[in-house]
């Protein structure tokens, strides 16, 4: 044992002398250093000639943006620049990139021209960098990766929005890089998200909204995606081929290799998971100017738009979610089958025990068991266990059946998200209150309605942001606010026998209010309001719902009025181009400035082509006895 | 079988990558029925779920899942070694159960890709493989590189 350690020691001793060798190798042979300086020095004059600080690809690689001090990159991690001022100065990072490349290696994956690969192949490229004058590097990690991922295609993904959840009707986007193999299950999907661990709301809201979380660039299978937006959260998938090539894809993994582990501050509105995606699409081709494009809000469905709007994109594919496949297979059921259905999932009887069911039928049911069995799993509302010998005991039934049958099940595609109307709205219009005639104008910052067509949007979804409405009457040569909503979000979800979840609304914001006679008020106004849907061939998408409305203004009794009422209503689409919009509602004012309202309007939307539709709304109203009738006609203009 | 075999061996070769972050195992995948669908993304508040979506947050500990991870469980015996192969039945094995069950869908064919699989055979051995459901998911509690392993032998 001694005497191993010893001659260890020997070893250890040896490996300082070696070094010392090779450094006064070095130092003898200072022609070689000094020719590589003057590489170096060549290099950099060259760059400082050619300005290649202000070339558009190196503001593309670093992030970099225009702002009031000069540019700035929106990377927020400090190792992701080179120079100290990087973040600030393009010029000091390139010229320190460049110096970085002629670092002796010790570190292989760790050296910069393994971490910045992007960075590196394009300076290599306009400065026609020889590589055998640098240092030997072997980059074995990325070379790894590359050659695991082998990206050949890239396209461009958005899960639209939660069904049954407005809230989240704005959807994400995400890229998928294809290989050579067919399934696209096993391509990967490049993904931006926040860092959030957080369970509380607020929280999430505070962080979200002011830049306190980290945005990080993932790259994980694309079946993870697929699992978590199609069978977890219940999003339709769509899927938009990039026809960028197979160099240009292969400049946009180098990009995301370079981001792995950086992060930069996430907000909300702007710097989000599209807007940081746009990056990647401009680092495989950086004549494509996308980011530039936003200033200030960034909803996903609009960077589709301006994806399409560049020519880089081709038609969509549609990957439906879960509880899609599962309403589709029960479209072609009857009501008995899906009861059997029902009582397989429940367990209250056994796959085998299906009895004077015809093979076809058989297997629909038992298709649908499965589909069921697995949402719900995903939802928490049974055990592993349970699953587990559920889940086996209707496949193993269901595999005895053979594939006949119309198994494939061919769900419909329904409208793709930028086939429908853009999302900021103006409007233009003029109508009648009491024989007084009126002209008004309004305009909505984002992003669907009830009344609005619901093509490429959620049927029974409304969320509108910052909704502004003013009218200007004749009689007196006034011109009043109207209406300025805050947030008005509905969501109407259609129970089925397998579906059942509530219907809800929150809105608030100020309005104009008539408490008693004539005299009109603005008031402030928070209503909430929770009940159930169905949908029904003659009257549409059917709603009733219990609210409360808390009314607030100085102008009232004790400066508030507070009370409970129920709505019912429903929509329907008479044709491609008529929409029409019912609905009556009854409050009752009981505390503060009591009263009681009652109120029913139809509005009907025609449409003239997606992002113009004409409105007429007709609404009669009833407030202590004294009508409020008025008609509105609404050109209503998208964009 | 030795189409099979070779096909196997030449996808391994071709995708034996490399094994960053294979020590850390994604918390939603396992080895067994049902590993799948188990996340914990869900906040049910409004608020909760505005700013989830708003956010597309993430928990999850690996950014760059190379290669997802199976660390953790058995490799199939009977085949050659194909990593990929067995990632993908890992973290796929419920739906890629139904599909069996069903006798078609995507995670069917992805497995058949990856088992090198030539598209003209997939019909019978789909089937095939169909027809001996009870025999490959022999138990709720069976695990992947054993799925993998029966499917072989019914194939052979």
């Amino acid at each position: 044992m001694r005497h191993l350690r010893k001659g260890y020691g020997y070893k250890v001793l040896s490996i300082p002398l070696f070094f010392l060798f090779i450094s006064l190798n070095l130092i003898l042979t200072t022609p070689a250093i000094a020719k590589e300086d003057a590489y170096l020095d060549s290099l950099l004059k060259e760059t400082e000639i050619r300005k290649l600080y202000s070339d558009r690809y190196w503001d593309v690689l670093l992030h970099y943006k225009n702002s009031i001090s000069g540019k700035q990159s929106l990377v927020d991690s400090p190792v992701f620049f080179l120079s100290s001022d990087g973040k600030n100065n393009p010029k000091a990072e390139i010229e320190a990139t460049i110096r970085a490349l002629f670092m002796e290696d010790e570190m292989n994956d760790q050296h910069p021209r393994c971490r910045f690969v992007a960075r590196y192949a394009w300076l290599k490229e306009v400065l026609n960098i020889d590589e055998t004058r640098l240092p030997d590097v072997t980059c074995k990690e990325y070379n790894d990766a590359i050659s695991r991922i082998n990206p050949k295609k890239a396209v461009f993904i958005f899960p639209v929005g939660y069904m049954n959840s407005p809230a989240s009707m704005f959807g994400h986007t995400l890229l998928r890089i294809d290989s050579s193999y067919q399934s696209k299950l096993i391509s990967y999907a490049a993904n931006y998200a926040a860092w959030a661990n957080d369970k509380n709301g607020f929280i999430y809201a505070f962080k979200g909204l002011f830049g306190y979380y980290l945005g990080y660039f993932t790259i994980l299978p694309y079946y993870e995606k697929v699992m978590e937006y199609n069978e977890l959260e219940q999003r339709d998938i769509w899927e938009y081929e990039l026809n960028l090539s197979e160099a240009e894809v292969r400049r946009m993994v180098m990009h995301l290799w370079e981001l792995r582990d950086i992060y930069s501050y996430y907000y909300f509105f702007d710097e989000n998971c599209s807007y940081n995606l746009l990056f990647l699409l401009e680092a495989a081709r950086p004549s494509l100017n996308l980011t530039g494009r936003f200033h200030g809000w960034v909803v996903p469905i609009d960077t589709i738009r301006v994806v399409l709007d560049s020519g880089i994109a081709g038609a969509a594919e549609y990957r439906p979610a879960k509880a899609t496949r599962i309403r589709y297979i029960a479209s072609l059921m009857d009501e008995e089958t899906q009861e059997l259905t029902l009582k397989i999932v429940r367990k209250e009887i056994k796959p085998e025990e299906l009895q004077r069911v015809s093979p076809e039928d058989k297997i629909k049911i038992l298709d649908l068991s499965a589909e069921i069995t697995q949402y719900d799993y995903g939802k928490k509302r049974m055990t592993k266990d349970d699953y587990q010998k559920q889940f086996l005991s209707i496949l193993t039934e269901r595999s005895r059946l053979g594939t006949t049958g119309d198994t494939a099940y061919n769900i419909p595609v329904p409208a793709s998200p930028e086939k429908g109307h853009k999302t900021s709205l103006l409007r233009l219009g003029a109508g009648i209150k009491k024989n007084n005639l009126f002209y008004e104008a309004g305009y909505r910052t984002a992003y669907h309605a009830l009344s609005d067509f619901d093509d490429g949007y959620i049927e029974g979804s409304q969320i509108v942001f910052l909704n502004t409405n003013a009218r200007y009457y004749t009689k007196d040569n006034k011109v009043r606010l109207t209406d300025f909503d805050i947030i008005d979000i509905v969501s109407l979800s259609p129970g089925s026998i397998f579906f059942r979840s509530p219907s809800w609304k929150v809105k608030t914001g100020f309005t104009r209010k008539t408490i008693s006679g004539d005299k009109e008020i603005l008031i402030y106004q928070l209503n909430p309001g929770a009940g159930f849907a169905f949908e029904n061939s003659v009257t549409g998408l059917t709603y009733c719902m219990f609210e409360t409305n808390l009314n607030v203004s100085g102008s009232l009794k004790d400066s508030y009025a507070f009370g409970p009422g129920v709505s019912v209503g429903s929509l329907r689409l008479i044709t491609d181009y008529w929409k029409i919009n019912v609905s009556l509602k009854a409050m009752s004012f009981l505390f503060g400035e009591k009263h009681d309202i009652y109120e029913g309007r139809v509005v009907q939307s025609f449409k003239i082509d997606r992002n113009n539709t004409l409105k007429l709304d007709f609404g009669l109203g009833r407030v202590q006895n004294v009508h409020q009738d008025e008609m509105t006609l609404n050109w209503n203009h998208y964009f | 079988m030795k189409k099979l075999l070779i096909g196997v061996l030449v996808t391994g070769v071709l995708s034996s990558g490399v094994a960053y972050a294979a020590s850390q195992a994604q918390s939603n995948t396992g080895c067994g029925l049902g590993a799948v669908l188990i996340g914990e993304k869900g906040n049910d508040s409004l608020l909760g779920q505005l700013a989830m979506t708003l956010l597309n947050g993430t928990s999850a500990n690996q950014t760059f899942g190379i290669t997802s991870g199976t660390s953790e469980c058995k490799a199939p015996a009977k085949i050659v070694k194909n990593e990929r192969l067995n990632e993908f039945v890992v973290a796929n094995i419920d739906n890629l159960s139904k599909d069996i069950a069903m006798g078609n869908g995507e995670s069917l064919d992805t497995m058949a890709e990856l088992m090198g699989i030539s598209i003209d055979k997939r019909a019978e051995v789909y089937s095939k493989i169909q027809a001996n459901f009870a025999n490959i998911f022999t138990s709720a509690s069976v695990e992947a590189p054993q799925v993998v392993d029966n499917i072989a032998a019914i194939i052979q």
